[in-house]
């Protein structure tokens, strides 16, 4: 039995992750910057928050609905990435979050700034949810988004985004098509996005167009670059880590930005690699130790000759 | 809506969209010339036009004299610029695009925090007496806050012209634009080029938060914000890098805004249509506007 706060920050970490996973799918994996990915999330909350709210589905029904239209949604706004590239898609992915806030706003079906609120509680088994089992459908989502992500990086796919996150000239003369590549990025990673946002209207229970605009969008790059681009470890304990931060330390919570802010600037001068990305200080030192402990346990018959 | 279109309320607009575009020109001429030179999206740009708002009000209530005021926070605001190139940008130089562009984004986010912390979450007012009145030119009376900004924007953008043609600072950084390693293998001082083009870039910014500030007599931590996104699709629509694009962008802008907000019944914010025109201009103007397909 877990205390009722400690379930909540586990649960946001959990949702955090997901959408840190998201991120990292389109610009860690297959290197497209993005500055909008609320606009994902905020796509599938506000499909899952219109679904049980107006319609009547239920949260197991409303999801991959919601999914979907998250999708969809990665997938549109993926197209444009085959005409603009690197700063020019930064930029673009900018304006896109506005217009998609400003849309929430003004359009007449989206509840305006006040957003949507009684979203309902997720079912599960036939009665409503309580903190404790959304918490392991959080958690199942998490290991679900965890799996697919590594699984792509090791697939063939992962490969073609390495590839074109690393050359996109040389990757489309060695017969890989980036546009092709780049929109399963977008979609697959707005997908996740979106499951992640679904999972936080139910557990918030009230969607507002400021939950998805540009500063939730930076946080969560800054979750990704804090823990490692383009790594899953790195987003998962850049997201945990950045959700339980401001809960430890009361003037976090007072001089976020500043201290978000100042944390990246710095990171970005001495460790531009993240703390657990590959080549890492941090991230070395944690698989030099490794080596040493496997010698150790193993009395010194390693089977890695030289660690 | 129903708006006479008599010549007063147009001539009106048109000084409004003037004033508009010559405020979103003094941000995208320094982010142009910034990406011109290091190739950098400086989004905290919009944090040093803020400092410069405040800045100026700071000075202004300091000394009591609108122009020491403007020229004292303008020179900060350079030297606050020069300070983000030698200390962050440049040892980023060698690394991948996307460090410099996080770093950015990082450094923003700190400075409008910073304006919080040292000056209070509440907006301050930025009232100045002199600029009170209106004048008269020729059958259209325009305020004088909008006198200070289009005279302002004349008088920065014939030096700035002066000195990007005619001096020989200028002369190194139009080289440095072009290729920064021949540049440098030509003997021309890229680290002094590429310091005095944050610090002009930064200076003029701060000429136009203050001028925003005054104009609508406020000063708050987020009023670069918008503005500053605003700028980098200009200098994007402009043509990477190139000044003239941003600029004749940026006046576009202006009126483009000032037409379609008061004309047409499009159910966005102000701000959401400006940002859905930067965004289908860029998707289908990608080499920007006076860029070649």
């Amino acid at each position: 039995m877990l205390d009722a706060y400690v379930i909540t920050i586990l649960t946001l970490m959990g949702i955090w992750s997901i959408v840190a996973l998201g991120l990292n799918v389109i610009t860690g994996l297959a290197g497209q910057f993005n500055l909008g990915i609320g606009v994902y999330m905020g796509t599938g909350a506000y499909a899952t928050a219109m679904l049980t709210t107006a319609a009547g589905f239920t949260f197991w029904e409303a999801l991959p609905f919601a999914i979907a239209a998250s999708a969809l949604m990665g997938f549109l706004t993926g197209l444009p990435a085959l005409r603009v590239r690197e700063d020019s898609l930064a930029v673009l992915s900018i304006g896109l979050v506005f217009v998609f806030e400003s849309l929430l706003i003004y359009l007449p079906y989206f509840g305006g700034p006040l957003g949507i609120s009684r979203v309902p509680r997720a079912t599960f088994a036939g009665v409503p949810a309580t903190n404790q089992t959304y918490l392991l459908i959080v958690l199942a989502a998490f290991l679900l988004s965890i799996a697919v992500t590594l699984y792509l990086r090791r697939s063939w796919m992962g490969l073609a985004w390495e590839s074109i996150r690393e050359d996109e000239t040389a990757a489309h003369a060695l017969g890989i098509h980036p546009a092709r590549y780049k929109l399963y990025a977008f979609t697959i990673g707005a997908a996740l996005a979106g499951l992640g946002g679904v999972l936080y209207a139910h557990f918030i229970r009230y969607v507002t167009p400021y939950d998805f605009g540009f500063l939730p969008s930076i946080y969560v790059l800054v979750m990704v670059v804090f823990g490692g681009l383009g790594t899953a470890r790195g987003a998962v304990f850049g997201a945990c880590f950045l959700t339980v931060l401001p809960e430890l330390f009361r003037f976090v919570q007072d001089y976020r930005n500043l201290i978000y802010g100042v944390t990246l600037v710095l990171l970005m001068l001495y460790e531009p690699r993240g703390l657990l990305g590959d080549g890492s200080y941090v991230w070395r030192g944690l698989r030099f130790l490794g080596m040493r402990l496997r010698t150790a346990v193993s009395n010194g018959r390693s089977y890695v000759a030289n660690p | 809506m129903t708006h006479s279109l008599d010549a007063a309320v147009v001539s009106q607009q048109l000084v409004n969209a003037l004033a508009l575009g010559s405020i979103y020109a003094m941000i995208a001429v320094g982010l142009a010339m910034i990406y011109g030179v290091l190739r950098v999206l400086h989004i905290a740009h919009a944090g040093i036009y803020t400092a410069g708002a405040y800045l100026g009000l700071y000075f202004y209530n300091l000394a009591g004299n609108l122009v020491v005021a403007i020229i004292g926070a303008m020179v900060v605001a350079g030297i606050l610029g020069a300070l983000i190139e030698r200390f962050i940008y440049r040892p980023m130089l060698p690394k991948p695009r996307i460090v410099a562009l996080i770093a950015s984004i990082g450094l923003f986010i700190c400075l409008s925090d910073l304006f919080r912390i040292l000056a209070g979450p509440h907006q301050l007012a930025f009232d100045v007496p002199a600029l009170a009145g209106r004048v008269a030119l020729g059958g259209v009376t325009v305020s004088g806050v909008d006198c200070l900004i289009l005279g302002g924007t004349v008088a920065i953008f014939a030096a700035l012209w002066f000195v990007i043609q005619h001096t020989s600072l200028g002369f190194a950084v139009r080289a440095v634009a072009q290729d920064i390693e021949t540049a440098k293998i030509m003997g021309i001082d890229v680290d002094r080029s590429v310091l005095a083009v944050f610090f002009i870039g930064s200076a003029i910014a701060a000429f136009g938060g203050i001028t925003v500030a005054i104009l609508y007599n406020a000063v708050y931590t987020s009023m670069g914000d918008m503005i500053g996104y605003k700028g980098l699709a200009l200098i994007v629509i402009g043509g990477f890098g190139s000044m003239s694009g941003a600029v004749l962008a940026a006046f576009l802008l202006g009126i483009a805004e000032t037409v379609l907000t008061t004309y047409a019944d499009i159910p966005l914010s102000r701000d959401g249509i400006a940002m859905l025109m930067l965004v289908v201009l860029i998707l289908f103007r990608p080499q920007g506007l006076l860029g070649k397909a």
